[in-house]
């Protein structure tokens, strides 16, 4: 049982099951609340490629517009 | 701080800093004098731009918190940012001509997987030099 958030080690027999690390809740009867292994889930992973490749399009945009300028002499 | 991962400093990494030394020389000196042919007039950039923006496009994603650690590029970052420059440079702007100057030219893929690949190697081994010590003491 691992944190949603930070991949922590949760310990499901606390009182009040919360990440040591990052303070989440959990709750040990809802399975949605943790992860089963320390590992992102697909869709936070397909989430973070698509971000990521948001943002280097972006840089590569502004770099193609600053070649622009460059060539028109601006 | 022995699970402490290598620390990749973005902007200031020394093969980001070469390649934003060179690029300037390239652009104002040797490609107007013509001095270096057609390596420097067609590929020299091209070479620079995955050394000179991977360090950047993952500051803005360790800005954005994206990234929030520091190690140094991985392969699937290098390789993520070299299709982007791939698609961006010699798919989409030359299709617009009368608004970018890009010309498509497919050895200009060769030249930035050169290029990614002279900093991934370079990336690698640094991460290692750093990384070594800490393992030393640890044990």
């Amino acid at each position: 049982m691992y944190c949603r958030k930070c991949y922590t080690k949760l310990d499901p027999t606390d009182d009040f099951p919360r990440c040591p690390r990052c303070d989440r809740g959990f709750d040990p009867t809802d399975r949605n609340s943790y992860l089963a292994r320390p590992f992102p889930g697909k869709w936070r992973i397909v989430w973070h490629i698509f971000l990521t490749t948001l943002v280097s399009f972006v840089i590569a945009f502004i770099v193609a517009n600053f070649q622009l300028a460059q060539a028109s002499g601006h | 701080m022995a699970d402490s991962p290598p620390s990749f400093r973005y902007l200031a990494d020394p093969c980001c800093i070469i390649s934003l030394v060179i690029y300037p020389i390239n652009r104002f000196y040797l490609k107007p004098h013509h001095i270096g042919g057609w390596f420097t007039h067609g590929y020299l950039n091209d070479v620079l731009c995955l050394p000179m923006f991977v360090p950047m496009i993952l500051y803005a994603q360790h800005l954005l918190g994206l990234r929030p650690h520091r190690r140094f590029p991985g392969v699937w970052e290098i390789f993520q940012n070299l299709v982007v420059f791939t698609i961006v440079f010699q798919v989409i702007t030359p299709r617009f001509p009368k608004t970018f100057t890009s010309a498509g030219d497919p050895w200009d893929i060769l030249a930035y997987l050169a290029g990614g690949m002279i900093a991934g190697i370079y990336w690698s081994v640094s991460a290692r030099r750093i990384s070594a010590p800490v393992v030393a003491a640890s044990d």
